[in-house]
């Protein structure tokens, strides 16, 4: 059986309308799990040490398992909890926790690689501790936390498809509800594929730009 | 809490999904390694006409979600009359997205060996494959470990795809169970717990295998 | 008169658009200890390197001991040769490199044996005994079960000489081999090489020890933008250069002495 893509022009629309669907959960995620990242890797400098150990443990956990279950999770086990969410924020919600976890052990790599000696000579200078984070050492780490951010934030994209376990009309469960009517699933699944090449591809950009960025901005320091 | 009579009719079932979670596991890895092995030496120490068609292919699979690819295996492969049982099925597609990244992987460990050691072992004759095996593997394995490891976890997670798949592991049966009885916290922190356990299991054979490197070899790298 | 050992006729090699060796040639007699000196990037180890093929030249020939490096004199004519022939021409050309290069996961002893068992077919008992015997002449007698982490720079490039030696080599080629050390770690090499040009080994060493140059080598030959500018006794050479771009290397080199 040879491939026969002559009825695709009529599915193409429900496939960029899932298309949309990815875009948007990818950036949601995208911009809260970023900020939740750098709060998991303060929470890890934490001065409490049953804090550091809650948010070790809490981040060991939510790597451990896999993303699917914590979809199922939010989107199931929430709503015992008086929290019921459509599928979309559910699968927002769940997916920007376990990003921001991921992010978070970039981050604290990306704060350790700040030398010490940059948190003792600003001290030195008499520079509060939330203003020493802010102004000196954040912007340092940057350059080294910039390719991983930006390698797990491509992870994003694809990781969206997951959505469709809960019924989100994202990309894959587009495809997937076209093709069950189409009998074509081949077609279909090589557009969407091609779709999220396309995505990936505006992803790998931004990534070959930063990592440029951060390279020179790491030969000249 | 829910008693543990909700849970037990369902117990069996768990059991056995976490047993076709645990063996997906086993064989995704027991299969991902060679083949991504192979295409980490290919691509690093072998010919152009290798090289070339290989990362067009690691990093064309590289591009997509893993559901699409499982689906490829599982709805697209029967258009071409190759009909797979879902396991078989899940395999494949878990199979060659492991491989794809795992082989990202070694190849930063080969390409971080020196490019000295092979000019030296070829300035002594030495046959390539013999330098490979005896000088550049022994050098790299090392460095290979920490994300070999990493990756392996992340693949023992994303056999939970299988189960969109029509294969009956340990996710499915949670949610399943879920589903029947309105009781989603137990059954899910069930397998959460399943999966830790079987991440441990790796964390502690990553650690092992750690000692074993620094024992074997009191060298820092030279 | 005896033929060349070691005849380099006119070899060119381009790296992109980068001209590293431009018609070069060169012929050393069997016992010569030549040295070539130049600034850096002018082109000296590329010569090593195309020498023993680890980068065959674009154009023209190599000849070892009257052989053509990387080529076969077939019943129809020359083809070229197949890996494994040119794997063991090359055995035959030893190389000492800059950074060493000793196989860290390797003990000493390990590092010298592998290629006489894997290349020659040498028993383990007769390797060792060879290698054995190799780490006395570079004073290491006894160290073949450290590791090359655990020694000095000095001691790791000894071995690494040991390791090109333990494969009776009929030529030595030395890439910058003293470059990488510390200055009072570089006397100990020297001396190791000097000894091996007494023995009467032919050697090709790149260097930037004009002493060595002037004291072991027969000859001295200026490297400067992939060609040869001159080439001459060390006396000669080293102190009354005839090419003006000779002297001012020469001269650059004196002054950052002071």
């Amino acid at each position: 059986m040879s491939l026969d893509f002559s009825s695709i022009p009529t599915v193409v629309p429900a496939l960029l309308k899932g298309a949309a669907v990815t875009l948007e959960l990818t950036l949601a995620v995208l911009v809260l799990a970023t900020p939740g990242g750098v709060l998991v890797a303060l929470l890890r400098g934490a001065p409490s040490p049953a804090l550091r150990g809650a948010v070790m443990g809490a981040s060991w956990i939510f790597r451990g398992i896999p993303p699917l279950l914590l979809l199922f999770f939010a989107f199931f086990g929430l709503p015992l909890m008086g929290l019921t969410l459509p599928p979309l924020p559910a699968a927002i919600l769940a997916m920007t926790v376990y990003m921001s976890f991921y992010f978070g052990e970039v981050f604290a790599s990306g704060l350790a690689s700040v030398p010490k000696g940059q948190w003792q000579a600003a001290a030195a200078l008499g520079l509060p501790r939330h203003r020493v984070l802010l102004r000196i050492i954040l912007p340092q780490t940057i350059p080294a936390a910039l390719p991983p951010y930006i390698s797990h934030a491509t992870e994003i994209l694809k990781g969206t498809a997951l959505a469709a376990a809960v019924a989100v009309p994202e990309l894959t469960s587009a495809a997937k509800k076209v093709f069950v009517v189409t009998f074509r699933p081949m077609e279909v699944l090589i557009v969407a594929a091609a779709i999220y090449a396309v995505l990936d591809a505006g992803l790998l950009i931004l990534q070959m730009l930063g990592e440029r960025w951060s390279a020179r901005r790491r030969a000249r320091s | 809490m829910p008693a543990w009579s909700v849970i037990a009719p369902y117990w069996p079932n768990l059991l056995s999904g976490f047993w076709i979670t645990v063996q997906l596991s086993f064989w995704t890895l027991l299969l991902a390694t060679p083949i991504a092995l192979a295409i980490a030496l290919a691509r690093e120490t072998g010919p152009r006409w290798a090289a070339l068609p290989l990362a067009i292919l690691v990093n064309a699979v590289r591009l997509l979600p893993a559901l699409i690819v499982l689906y490829f295996v599982f709805y697209g492969m029967p258009q071409f009359g190759i009909r797979l049982k879902p396991f078989a099925a899940a395999s494949i597609g878990l199979v060659a997205m492991g491989a794809a990244y795992m082989s990202e992987d070694m190849r930063g460990a080969i390409a971080a060996v020196p490019k000295g050691q092979l000019s030296a072992a070829a300035a002594l004759g030495l046959p390539r494959t013999h330098a490979i095996r005896r000088i550049l593997l022994p050098q790299a394995l090392p460095l290979m470990i920490p994300p070999y490891m990493t990756r392996a976890i992340i693949m023992v997670k994303g056999t939970s795809l299988a189960s969109m798949v029509s294969v009956a592991d340990l996710t499915a049966e949670a949610t399943r169970a879920s589903s029947i009885t309105y009781q989603p916290y137990v059954f899910l922190l069930i397998a959460g717990g399943f999966y830790l356990a079987l991440n441990g299991i790796l964390a502690l054979i990553q650690a092992l295998a750690e000692r074993h490197l620094r024992l074997s070899r009191r060298t820092a790298a030279a | 008169m005896t033929a060349p050992i070691v005849s380099v006729k006119s070899v060119t090699r381009r790296y992109g658009s980068f001209m590293a060796l431009d018609d070069v040639s060169l012929d050393v007699m069997p016992g010569e200890v030549v040295a070539i000196i130049g600034a850096s990037g002018s082109g000296k180890s590329t010569l090593l390197r195309t020498i023993n093929h680890l980068d065959p030249p674009d154009e023209g020939q190599v000849w070892i001991d009257g052989r053509l490096m990387g080529v076969a004199e077939g019943a129809r004519g020359p083809r070229r040769l197949s890996e494994r022939d040119l794997r063991r021409q090359r055995s035959e050309v030893g190389m000492v490199f800059q950074h060493f290069h000793l196989f860290p996961h390797f003990t000493v002893l390990q590092n010298l044996i592998e290629a006489p068992m894997a290349v020659r077919g040498l028993s383990r008992p007769a390797a060792t005994e060879r290698a054995e015997g190799l780490l006395a002449e570079v004073g290491l007698e006894g160290r073949g079960g450290a590791f090359p982490a655990e020694l000095s720079g000095g001691q790791q490039q000894r071995v690494a000489i040991a390791r090109a030696l333990a494969m009776q080599p009929k030529v030595m080629l030395f890439d910058e081999p003293t470059s990488a050390l510390d200055p009072e770690l570089v006397g100990e090499v020297l001396r190791v090489m000097k000894r091996l040009a007494e023995g009467g080994m032919t050697m090709l060493v790149v260097t930037h020890e004009m002493d060595f140059a002037e004291e072991a080598a027969d000859r001295v030959v200026f490297f400067d933008k992939g060609r040869i500018v001159e080439t001459g006794p060390p006396a000669q050479l080293l102190r009354s250069p005839s090419e003006p771009r000779t002297q001012a290397f020469l001269q650059r080199l004196l002054r950052k002495d002071r």
